[in-house]
């Protein structure tokens, strides 16, 4: 999605996306940890967004910078919750190489979606915000969100 | 007084090596007949077998370690072409270069070292490592007093992720990489044991002590073109031993030294530890031998992949898994000449449940001396860090070039 997209007048995530993501985050329990740093977390986000905006595959950039955020939250819960929540990503998601993906996916979904009730009631932020859900809406339409998250999760690469 | 002397380079390999030499100082020093000197220039031989012939001049320091004992001076110098490689017991020599005293080390190119109340920051053009010497780390936590000695912070200069980061923080690479602050107590390189053995005629055997509890003290830094070194000194602790064929005890107060080196140019540390025992009734001072431990607490994920031989126990290797979700993919290596044994993860004593899985310690064989290597990078793999750990253990620890006098051994 570039800056200039359309965005229609409702927007906003199916319910059983959104049900999942909050399903991920209970599994991770990582709720209370992207509670107290919401401020942080969405400041990320938002950097995110202005980083990928106008350039030509901006979901790509968008998710490529903001998957890592959500990575980096998941590894806050304790080790032996996070070894639970990857078996049972491994399980529901059998196809994926990568079980800490899905789950890095599904809570960038629930960080956006927490964003997004935060600050489209604020006029300044509304716009950012849509394009930011945006993004993941479009990720949503895909059979499996990892899946379409895996293929952009590690590029760019830093130079060495 | 000698104006100059000769050192013969010997290259343990079959083929060429260009590198580094590290020698000890002081009977360099001897030879030219100058006890002072407290650096040198060093040129290379063009045709060793022409003492008239031409010279090229290498990149040269003399650093002291430790003030006031200058056996630990140490000479150290960059070879600026490969020599002809040599045999692997260093009877063959593979080139010469003359050394000649100077009054102080020239200016640094790009390693260097800042000294601060609480550590020393050693950087150069692809690392910035912090040393704490203080116990403990932040102001409003006095209660945690566990950092001394121990590298708090390890930043990758080139490693860039945008738009968060243009720099790495190798203690917490996942949470750096997102932009976030590291684990407040993540940490490398630290010496959190070093277990002494009395002699056999004493009954109560060995004794552990734990220097990280206690605030290091700086005792001297030195830069020059080579390298940026920096060497801190524990906190004195007591050990008392039975005499031979006596009743009474010696004391000694003991202090654990490490010097570490960070080199122009280069993206590894190096590491040298040693225990100085002084006599409390002579004053005379001694090094022991001793083991000392391996602690670090450093994001791997949740499956850490080691890469060791357990048959060699020179090096080994740490990395997460090659994931997407384990992103930067921080690796480290290290390379011992004592010997490295089983890696604990989490170790046996530690009892943190949330940082457990970032909990490694590894303890090192007996030694007087101890050198080490270590080397954090990301975006690797098990694979490439394994070949990184095992060439550092090969280049720099088991079969580096030597510079020996005439007739030295």
């Amino acid at each position: 999605m570039s800056a200039s997209i359309t965005l229609p007048d409702e927007i906003a995530l199916p319910e059983n996306v959104e049900s999942l993501a909050v399903a991920v985050v209970e599994k991770v329990g990582v709720a209370d940890v992207i509670a107290q740093m919401a401020d942080q977390i969405f400041a990320k986000i938002e950097a995110c967004e202005a980083f990928s905006s106008g350039s030509q595959n901006a979901d790509a950039f968008f998710f490529a910078t903001s998957l890592p955020v959500a990575n980096a939250v998941i590894h806050r819960t304790t080790p032996d919750r996070l070894t639970r929540a990857l078996r049972w990503s491994s399980e529901r998601w059998p196809a994926e190489d990568d079980p800490a993906v899905p789950l890095a996916t599904w809570t960038l979904i629930y960080i956006i979606s927490e964003g997004w009730k935060r600050y489209s009631k604020i006029a300044e932020k509304k716009v950012l915000w849509d394009r930011i859900l945006a993004h993941v809406a479009a990720l949503a339409e895909e059979p499996s969100p990892a899946t379409a998250a895996q293929h952009v999760v590690t590029a760019p690469a830093p130079p060495r | 007084m000698t104006q100059s002397v000769d050192l013969l380079l010997r290259n343990p390999s079959e083929y060429p090596r260009a590198g580094l030499v590290v020698r000890q100082w002081k009977p360099v020093a001897k030879a030219l007949g100058v006890r002072g000197a407290r650096s040198a220039t060093v040129a290379r031989l063009l045709d060793p077998t022409n003492p008239k012939g031409a010279t090229v001049d290498l990149a040269a320091q003399v650093d002291r370690l430790v003030p006031h004992d200058r056996s630990h001076d140490q000479l150290v110098f960059k070879l600026d072409s490969p020599i002809p490689g040599g045999d692997e017991h260093y009877r063959a020599v593979s080139g010469k270069v003359r050394v000649t005293a100077a009054q102080s080390n020239a200016q640094p190119y790009g390693a260097t070292v800042q000294r601060y109340p609480t550590g020393v920051k050693l950087i150069n053009q692809h690392l910035e490592v912090w040393l704490n010497t203080s116990a403990t780390k932040y102001a409003h936590q006095p209660q945690d007093q566990f950092y001394g000695g121990a590298v708090t912070s390890v930043i990758l200069q080139k490693a860039s992720f945008p738009p968060f980061t243009d720099r790495l923080e190798c203690v917490d690479a996942i949470e750096s990489r997102a932009g976030f602050w590291p684990h407040p107590e993540a940490r490398a390189m630290q010496i959190d044991r070093i277990h002494l053995v009395r002699p056999p005629w004493d009954e109560r055997r060995s004794v552990d002590f734990f220097p990280f509890r206690e605030p290091w003290t700086l005792v001297s830094d030195s830069t020059g073109p080579v390298r940026a070194v920096a060497t801190i000194m524990s906190a004195p602790f007591e050990l008392r031993c039975k005499e031979a064929g006596g009743k009474s005890d010696h004391v000694f107060e003991c202090n654990v030294y490490r010097t570490l080196s960070l080199y122009d140019d280069v993206d590894w540390i190096g590491d040298e530890i040693w225990v100085n025992a002084r006599d409390i009734d002579t004053g005379k001072t001694q090094r022991l031998w001793f083991t000392a431990r391996f602690f670090m607490m450093v994001q791997f994920t949740q499956d850490p992949e080691l890469f060791k031989y357990p048959d060699h126990p020179g090096w080994f290797s740490l990395t997460p898994p090659d994931k997407p979700s384990s992103d930067p993919r921080l690796g480290y290596a290290f390379a011992t000449d004592a010997q490295s044994g089983a890696i604990w993860s989490p170790p046996l004593d530690y009892h943190d449940e949330m940082t457990k899985p970032r909990a490694f310690s590894w303890e090192l064989g007996t030694s007087r001396t101890v050198h080490c290597v270590h080397k954090f990078r990301c975006m690797t793999n098990a694979l490439e860090m394994g070949h990184e750990a095992g060439w550092l253990w090969y280049d720099l620890v088991f079969k580096r070039i030597r510079g020996t006098l005439a007739g030295e051994k």
